[in-house]
Order: C-alpha cells, then sequence, then structure tokens
C-alpha cells in the first residue's frame, strides 16, 4: 500500500472527541487523498471504525491490536 | 473558519452526527436568519439557531417583557420585566453562544421597512398576529425569502415552509379573513407553553435544514399538532395558481 498522504496523532483523545478530530482531519485532506490516525485502542478505536462505516468513509487499512500503536487509515471520498 | 479544540467541543454533539460534517458546521457560520417576533415562538427558535451556530441572528420586534410573557417566553426573567425583549433576548443568546452575531431592529415589519429582510437567507414568522402573518408572507414572496410559518393557540399548533414561486404560500392555504381583528389571540384564548417550545423549534429545525440542503422541509404541507390529544397531521397543500406567489 501506499504511503498515506498525511499522518496524524489523536492518541489520549477520548470518545466522542476522537471522531470529531477525525472528521476534521479528513476536512483537510483532498478528495482521493489518504491520512493515517493514530487512535487509543479499545473502545475509541472500535468506536471511529464503526462511526467510519456509518458515514461511508473508507477504512482501507488499520492496525487494532491492543500490543502495538494502533492506527486507521482512512481515504476521502472523492 | 479557524477550527480549535473549544468550537469541536461546543459543537461535538452534532459533528458526530452521520448528516452533518465539518463543510456544515462551517456553512452554517455564514449563514443568516431573521426572527420576526420575540415571543412565545421566536424565543425557542433563537435559543436553537443560536445553539446550532446560525452566523448571524436578526432579531426583529419591539415590544417590551410583560410578566404573563414569562409562563412561555423562556429567554427571559423576572428581573427582565419592562425591558426590551431584543435587547434582554440578545444578552441571553450572548451569554449561550458568543460567536452567533446577534442583530436587534427595534421596528415592527411593514411595507416600508420591508428591505430590513434583505440581508438575510431564511426568515421565521414568530408573530402572533393573523395581518402580520399575510403581510410577512407577502414581502417574503416580493422579496423571494424563504420563510417558516407558524402559529400556536391554546394547546395547537401549525407550522408550514414557504419557498416563494416554488411551493404553496399562506395565502394558497388561508383566504384573507374581512375582520382579522376578531380572531381569538394568545391572551384571549390562552396557551399551553409547551407547544409554543415544539413549534418554534421546529421552525428552527426548518431553517437549519434549509440552509444546510438536508432532509425533507415541510413545504407543500401544513403540519399541525394538537398536544392535548397528541393528535399530529400534515396536511397537503397545493401551490394556487391564481395566488401572488405564482
Amino acid at each position: 500500500m501506499n504511503q498515506p498522504t498525511k499522518t496524524k496523532d489523536l492518541t489520549g483523545i477520548p470518545c466522542p472527541m476522537s471522531f470529531v478530530k477525525v472528521k476534521l482531519a479528513l476536512h483537510e485532506i483532498q478528495p482521493g487523498e489518504t491520512i493515517q490516525i493514530e487512535l487509543d485502542s479499545g473502545e475509541v478505536i472500535e468506536n471511529v471504525i464503526a462511526s467510519c462505516d456509518i458515514e461511508n468513509i473508507p477504512v482501507i487499512a488499520k492496525q487494532t491490536d491492543k500490543a502495538k500503536p494502533c492506527f486507521i487509515t482512512l481515504q476521502k471520498p472523492a | 473558519m479557524e477550527w480549535n479544540d473549544s468550537l469541536l467541543e461546543r459543537y461535538s454533539r452534532q459533528l458526530v452526527l452521520p448528516f452533518w460534517d465539518i463543510a456544515d458546521q462551517e456553512t452554517l457560520a455564514t449563514k443568516s436568519v431573521a426572527i420576526v417576533g420575540l415571543g412565545a415562538l421566536g424565543n425557542p427558535a433563537a435559543l436553537y439557531l443560536t445553539a446550532c451556530g446560525v452566523g448571524k441572528l436578526g432579531l426583529i420586534d419591539q415590544d417590551t417583557i410583560a410578566l404573563s410573557n414569562l409562563q412561555r417566553q423562556i429567554l427571559y426573567s423576572t428581573a427582565s420585566c419592562g425591558k426590551s425583549k431584543i435587547n434582554t433576548a440578545k444578552q441571553r443568546l450572548n451569554e449561550l453562544n458568543e460567536h452567533t452575531q446577534i442583530e436587534t431592529v427595534n421596528q415592527f415589519i411593514t411595507q416600508e421597512n420591508k428591505d430590513i429582510l434583505q440581508e438575510y437567507d431564511f426568515i421565521l414568522d414568530c408573530t402572533d398576529k393573523a395581518e402580520t402573518k399575510f403581510l410577512l408572507n407577502d414581502i417574503c414572496v416580493a422579496l423571494n425569502k424563504p420563510l417558516s410559518h407558524a402559529g400556536v393557540l391554546q394547546a395547537h399548533g401549525q407550522v408550514m415552509t414557504i419557498i416563494p414561486k416554488k411551493t404553496a404560500c399562506y395565502r394558497c392555504v388561508f383566504p384573507e379573513t374581512t375582520n382579522l381583528a376578531s380572531l381569538p389571540t394568545c391572551s384571549q384564548a390562552g396557551v399551553f407553553s409547551p407547544i409554543a417550545g415544539i413549534i418554534g423549534t421546529i421552525q428552527a429545525t426548518e431553517a437549519l435544514k434549509y440552509l444546510l440542503t438536508k432532509g425533507d422541509l415541510l413545504t407543500n404541507r401544513l403540519l399541525s399538532i394538537d398536544i392535548l390529544s397528541f393528535q399530529i397531521h400534515k396536511l397537503a397543500l397545493q401551490k394556487q395558481e391564481n395566488c401572488i406567489c405564482s
């Protein structure tokens, strides 16, 4: 997979602000671009992934194993 | 719009909505709504529009606050009796959300000063007199301004949205009576205050939906609610060909 266009560290941000900031991060990239967002493990990343699914935001990669830094990679719809 | 943690936190509960995005919030901050009448309907409408982050509100009224208003006009307080409705409302709304610009117009709308409404994107008819409702309808048709019409009496309320030239207007629905002064007012017939909160909030909802192009507007429909029986009707309306709005 290609390197994401941008990265963002949202660790330490609880729900629901985590998803609000994910939306802001998406807003700040161009359609078609990708962004890798680091998030807290467990409920936070699971909720963000679920919310992305509801809003049809493509999650093109994810790492949710608590033993490692958790992230999702999103692509802004064209 | 310069986003910071404070703004994100303030609007977080609507930013997480699946139908509400950062771009929507930014759009809303550029929009303006005129509220004609800061009484029972205008109060809840102003509160929710301010809370949601509309860019500018125009508060248009010339009345002062009476003790009998406090039963349903929830922006005001005992201490504010005798004071200007628009100035008191502005102060209260600024405390709720300092990011919404509040303009006050200490006049009643007439044909002569109708251009006051020109700068606004959406108009709320929150007045309580039939003749004013006909006047506002005619002005908004002439200015091509979208309008929310509403009225409440006793436990009953009604509301519709008017897009001039496109959907039924007030005159398409209601024939103008020759004796408008004989129609009962809240002071004569009374009003069960929650209906004002419900209908005023629906007016704010319609404004938000129009400004952000979301959902289905109450156009060509009159929503009628009785909160004693909770009978709720949506009466289908037809734009009349020989109406002033055609």
